[in-house]
């Protein structure tokens, strides 16, 4: 999808989506001049039944590959929050901003350097093993997963968080193929049906 | 005056400026002694909304981010702000949270942990249904419709909107210090939130009602292209369901 600020532009069929007049529409202009107005969750049901996540996130053996621009921040340390001298809790500090490319092939999520891009067939999905990915984390050790604003989260095993923030892609769409390959992972494991991403990964 | 009285006079022009809230129900949040709100999340604006309107003050879970730099460090705490680390389990949350019903305060939250990026009722953490059975006060549902209208989560500007606010009849689980006990009433708990939830925040009223003056208020269906018409949709059999 193109398009800037709350407008979003399909490349293939020029369709435009505006924010509709009670503003939590949707407005459709198709490339036809037909325009049209709907409930925002009409259009979530929409993409679960062409797929959801996995639309164009599916390989043809049946796996999972798909890839994002990313802005990725860690959090370096957790502050006491307190007031009126009681402790009320803490706050984590993320880190610097890193540029890079977000790969999830299977049942690893690697973070790979910007400069990969421009190879040919460099950072696509698939081939993450092939260059060096500056961060890898095997799904499995991932403990927890949440958006928060526009942002995905993970909690990695080591502690802390891992913030993404999608350059031209959704978190939403993020989470949603994350918990899938989550669920199919810890399916194919025998270790259950995941019920819940947060605050930690529990299964049934 | 204290900081949080005078933040909330001050959200309070905001949210009369950034809505035409109606408010439902006040009278029925209890007028001393501890309880917990719990509410649906459609909007950024909605704990302001509630904490604007509450008749007594508030005590919020929030995302321990919003402490992040100088100015919000300072402002969240005395907003009554509690931070909560979202991506682990946080006994100090529930520290500090029964410390502030013990001392007879009122905390709120919000079940479904993060905003709803469609306006429907997420499920919700099972972690916070625990922590309204261990408390064992009395549990206010609050339902906001049409926050979603003024500020969805995808969208970068506000929208002048009307939006209805709710408080419910508390509901009142024993307190419930032994886990095998909070486990076997979870599940009925969860059913029972959600149902008043449900009930509460609709987010088809406005439309029903006809309120947004939106296209496609009469008939929703027959504005719809035609390739999305015969997609189902889970929400139209039980508003709010998810």
């Amino acid at each position: 999808m193109g398009g800037e600020g709350d407008e979003a532009l399909c490349p293939s069929c020029g369709t435009r989506y505006h924010r509709g007049s009670p503003g939590g529409r949707i407005r459709i202009l198709e490339s036809s001049g037909a325009t049209w107005e709907v409930p925002s969750y009409r259009l979530a049901d929409a993409i679960t039944a062409l797929g959801g996540p996995l639309t164009r996130a599916r390989t043809s053996d049946g796996g999972l590959s798909h890839r994002a621009g990313v802005e990725l921040r860690k959090s370096q340390k957790e502050d006491p929050v307190r007031h009126r001298g009681e402790l009320q809790g803490f706050a984590e500090t993320l880190g610097p901003p890193q540029t890079g490319f977000l790969v999830l092939q299977d049942d690893v999520l690697a973070f790979l350097p910007p400069d990969m891009t421009g190879k040919k067939g460099g950072a696509k999905g698939g081939e993450a093993e092939d260059g060096n990915p500056l961060e890898t984390w095997d799904l499995m050790d991932i403990r927890a997963v949440q958006t928060s604003s526009s942002s995905l989260q993970i909690s990695p095993k080591e502690g802390g968080v891992v913030q993404f923030r999608f350059q031209d892609d959704s978190p939403r769409r993020w989470e949603a193929l994350l918990h899938l390959a989550l669920r199919r992972i810890y399916r194919s494991r025998g270790l259950g049906e995941i019920r819940e991403f947060q605050p930690r990964i529990r299964v049934s | 005056m204290t900081w949080y009285e005078f933040f909330r006079r001050v959200l309070a022009l905001f949210v009369r400026m950034a809505t035409r809230t109606e408010v439902v129900g006040r009278d029925r949040v209890p007028r001393e002694g501890p309880f917990i709100l719990v509410a649906n999340h459609q909007s950024i604006l909605d704990p302001i909304i509630v904490q604007v309107h509450c008749p007594r003050p508030l005590h919020t879970l929030t995302k321990s981010t919003q402490f992040n730099g100088a100015f919000f460090g300072w402002l969240m705490p005395r907003l009554n702000a509690i931070p909560t680390r979202r991506y682990r389990v946080d006994p100090q949350v529930i520290r500090v949270v029964l410390r502030r019903l013990a001392g007879g305060e009122g905390v709120g939250v919000y079940p479904e942990g993060e905003r709803s990026w469609d306006a429907r009722l997420q499920p919700f953490r099972r972690g916070t249904v625990r922590l309204l059975l261990k408390a064992g006060v009395p549990v206010v549902p609050c339902g906001v419709v049409g926050s979603y209208d003024v500020w969805p989560r995808w969208s970068r500007t506000v929208r002048r909107r009307r939006v209805r606010l709710e408080f419910g009849e508390a509901i009142r689980w024993p307190a419930m210090d032994d886990r095998a006990q909070r486990e076997a009433q979870l599940p009925d708990a969860m059913e029972t939130l959600r149902t008043r939830l449900t009930e509460l925040s609709d987010w088809t009223f406005l439309e029903k009602a006809g309120a947004t003056g939106g296209v496609g208020s009469s008939d929703p269906a027959s504005q719809e292209p035609p390739w999305l018409r015969g997609v189902p949709s889970p929400g139209d059999d039980s508003a709010g369901s998810s």
